[in-house]
């Protein structure tokens, strides 16, 4: 076994680090519903698919249609989901509208006007294909004749729409495809950005945790046994989605032996009664239920993060006696003497502390696949090799 | 007795301005957050808070993004109308309205994912088949959309099926009006009698870059006066010598000074070298100059001597010069004013044998709301004008300025 206290450090923070992503993307996910960022999203994807800059915004028009139209839920909002059998109904319809000739007729005595469209009472098929005919030539006009040609023709009768609707079905889940990585892309800032609000909120120094890793030796091993047991969760899981990885790693936790005496610190916290408030609709009541389990365990594992009147920055501002002198061995001693230090307010513990924060903020916005797979790579190589999945009973050393 | 109609109104929505005219009103670093700050003004409590800021410190892109947002903010073009709908419905729900379009696709140098002038025109075409006998909507033509004949091929078959039943022109977006490349539909309308609408005042929404971006030149486009283009109409020296002031001055061509450096388009004396190549086209110059004008307050352009001219003295000239016999004018946005030599101006125009037969009412809904309720507006219009110059102005006048080759009679048409 490869282990030692720099490496064993390493793997708690990693392990750290991991556990808050869980709450930064519960967080990124809150937030993009409330800002509805995913249907904004959507809309502008399907906008972009069918952009044609010489004949209509296809995209816009499409969302005017009461098939899409009736999906939203507010005037700000746009539906996060379009079903591909409503996407291509909801378009062949849009372009079948352009394929009459509307115009508006003034009777002999000029007294009437009436509406004239000879198309309007057609099959959809023949309206959509004079739609397309009327369009100016572009390469969204070359795409829509390719799908009338696959799938019987332009002629009067020929167009069979039920396997036209399903091509432009097909074309469109294509296109859903490549925009989910291109969705994961754009949520990168978020993620740092709540990221860095997340590090704050709960006041996580990078650096003053790798200090107190290093110091306190029963708080790494823990933290080590902890950081075990959830790499080889989520290493089982391997192949699954990443939302049922990361749900068994929380039931691992939640199932895991732990100190009981929870410190006040993040228990009843600000950020947990913010985070009991956030999302209150189903789609969202799971996360929130794994964020605030991952907050608990990170509780009970005793962590030296969170806002605490005898801990960094509010201690500064306080009277805090010295703990060194109190201490019964040289470990706990060393311990004390760094926390006595730490808590007088000086430029370079000042800056240390924000630059700590800061460093906890980038890590986070990595997003939590990231340290996960990260975790269990370290634990593989403290370990000297990756466990066996099968047949550890009988073959380990 | 004929019915009621509002020569002004506006129904497109915020969903037709290009993100960047957005984007105007923020600092560079906060473009990336964008998307939230747009989320977060859609709240009604930080659109109040934030528009009490604006007005405070005087950010009026800001003021103006938040007023397009206000109703523009609306799901649909629909949603606005009917919402216009229901404030004259003390009217009996009989009022005719004309809706200005306005093409904001080329409003500034960056790009954006906003819906194109296409859309915002096939929205209203379908929104006039629920309103066939009250939308009657315009057209806005841009002579960086399309030019020439290819302009007129785009407009007549709009107008001619009476989907659409007027045009209307935006120049403070960057253009000047007497553009040779706008010449073309010139001809078309004045040979069919098609309205225009052009906007006239100081106020609005610009061209969001700097002049020189859409001025590349120290001469102005310009139509020539005859068919044989070789001359040019003498205005154009004063065209040209506007210009270079214009051009030549941090004021109006500084980053950031659009708002100032496209007042450049607006003068109504741009129209000079038009009308008196189409003597008959029909245009309608909104908003009598603004308030500001007819009251002679002294603006921060006369202020530095770049641009002295009075729009409201300016469309008062252009309306009285019998070689124009078909210039209009409207009390849009303007007819909010209390101040007491507003509506004296209207009336004693109004009074005026033939001026006043082209003075028309419409009131620029939505613009107006951040002065004053629809209804509150036409009261205080039917109040300070009196049954006998308002039905002049809202029915007699609309009447005759709506009428075109393709709709002869207004007034006596009812579309089913």
């Amino acid at each position: 076994m490869f282990n030692n206290a720099y490496f064993d450090t390493i793997i708690c923070i990693v392990l750290v680090f991991a556990l808050l992503s869980i709450v930064v993307s519960f967080v990124v996910e809150w937030w993009i519903e409330k800002i509805k960022a995913r249907g904004s999203f959507l809309q502008m994807i399907i906008r972009r698919i069918l952009r044609d800059d010489l004949n209509h915004d296809y995209g816009y028009r499409l969302y005017q249609h009461p098939t899409i139209n009736r999906m939203r839920r507010g005037i700000h909002s746009y539906p996060s989901y379009i079903s591909a059998e409503a996407f291509s109904n909801a378009l062949i319809e849009t372009i079948a509208e352009d394929g009459g000739d509307e115009r508006y007729v003034l009777s002999e005595d000029g007294k009437t006007g009436t509406r004239v469209n000879e198309m309007k009472d057609k099959p959809l098929g023949i309206r959509f294909v004079a739609g397309v005919k009327v369009m100016k030539e572009s390469p969204m006009r070359r795409l829509f004749l390719n799908f009338i040609d696959r799938n019987g023709g332009t002629q009067e009768g020929e167009l069979d729409i039920h396997s036209l609707k399903a091509e432009i079905g097909r074309w469109f889940d294509d296109h859903m495809d490549r925009a989910s990585g291109e969705y994961k892309i754009k949520l990168k800032p978020k993620l740092l950005g709540i990221g860095l609000l997340v590090a704050f909120a709960l006041n996580v120094d990078t650096i003053h945790l790798i200090k107190v890793f290093m110091l306190d030796e029963p708080l790494r091993n823990r933290t080590v046994a902890a950081a075990e047991g959830v790499a080889d969760k989520y290493a089982s899981t391997e192949g699954q989605p990443e939302e049922v990885r990361i749900q068994a790693v929380i039931d691992t936790l939640v199932t895991m032996p732990s100190d009981t005496t929870v410190r006040v610190r993040m228990q009843d916290t600000i950020v947990l009664k913010v985070v009991a408030r956030m999302g209150n609709d189903s789609a969202l009541a799971r996360k929130k239920q794994d964020a605030r389990d991952v907050l608990d365990r990170i509780n009970r594992l005793q962590l030296p993060l969170g806002w605490d009147q005898v801990d960094v920055p509010i201690s500064w501002f306080k009277d805090t006696p010295a703990l060194a002198s109190k201490a019964d061995d040289p470990a706990a001693a060393s311990l004390l003497a760094y926390f006595d230090d730490r808590n007088t307010l000086t430029a370079k513990n000042f800056f240390l502390w924000f630059f700590g924060v800061i460093i906890t903020g980038f890590a986070l916005g990595q997003g939590a696949p990231f340290w996960f797979a990260l975790l269990v790579k370290l634990v593989n190589i403290r370990r000297a090799g990756a466990k066996p999945k099968s047949t550890q009973g009988s073959n380990s050393d | 007795m004929a019915r009621i109609i509002n020569a002004h109104t506006h129904i497109f929505t915020g969903k037709f301005a290009p993100d960047y005219f957005f984007k105007v009103a923020l600092p560079k670093w906060l473009h990336g957050w964008a998307e939230e700050i747009k989320a977060l003004l859609e709240g009604k409590r930080m659109r109040w808070l934030i528009r009490g800021l604006s007005r405070s410190s005087g950010k009026s892109n800001m003021q103006r993004y938040l007023n397009f947002m206000e109703t523009g903010m609306e799901q649909s073009q629909g949603d606005v109308f009917r919402q216009l709908r229901d404030a004259y419905a003390t009217l009996g729900g009989d009022t005719r309205y004309i809706a200005l379009t306005l093409n904001m696709d080329h409003m500034g140098p960056g790009s954006s994912n906003h819906a194109k002038i296409d859309d915002q025109l096939k929205e209203v075409e379908e929104l006039r088949r629920d309103y066939p006998d009250h939308l009657f909507p315009f057209v806005c033509v841009d002579p960086r959309h399309l030019q020439g004949q290819a302009l007129v091929d785009w407009v007549r078959p709009k107008i001619e099926s009476l989907r659409f039943f007027g045009i209307k022109m935006y120049p403070a977006l960057g253009f000047f009006p007497c553009d040779p490349r706008l010449m073309e539909l010139y001809a078309w309308a004045e040979a069919n009698n098609v309205p225009i609408m052009t906007h006239c005042t100081r106020a609005g929404v610009f061209y969001t870059g700097r002049l020189r971006e859409v001025v590349p030149n120290d001469t102005a486009p310009c139509l020539a006066t005859d068919a044989s283009n070789t001359a040019f109409d003498p205005e154009l020296q004063n065209i040209n010598a506007r210009l270079k002031k214009y051009m030549y001055n941090d004021f109006t061509s500084g980053k950031g000074q659009s708002k100032y450096g496209c007042n450049l388009f607006l003068n109504p004396r741009n129209f000079i070298p038009v009308l008196n190549r189409f003597k008959n086209l029909k245009v309608c110059f909104a908003h009598f100059g603004g308030d500001d004008e007819i009251m002679g307050d002294v603006q921060e352009l006369t202020r530095k001597a770049i641009d002295p001219d009075n729009f409201h003295v300016e469309i008062k000239s252009l309306l009285a010069n019998a070689s124009y016999p078909n210039v209009y004018t409207d009390i849009s946005y303007t007819l909010f004013s209390k101040r007491a030599g507003v509506y004296a101006a209207f009336k004693a125009s109004i009074n005026t044998p033939v001026v006043g037969d082209r003075v028309l009412f419409g009131t620029d809904y939505y613009m107006t709301l951040q002065e004053a309720p629809e209804p509150d507006l036409l009261k205080l219009c039917q109040s300070e004008l009196g049954p006998v110059l308002f039905d002049k102005i809202a029915t007699t006048n609309t009447n005759t300025y709506l009428a075109s080759r393709f709709f002869p009679d207004p007034a006596g048409t009812r579309f089913v």
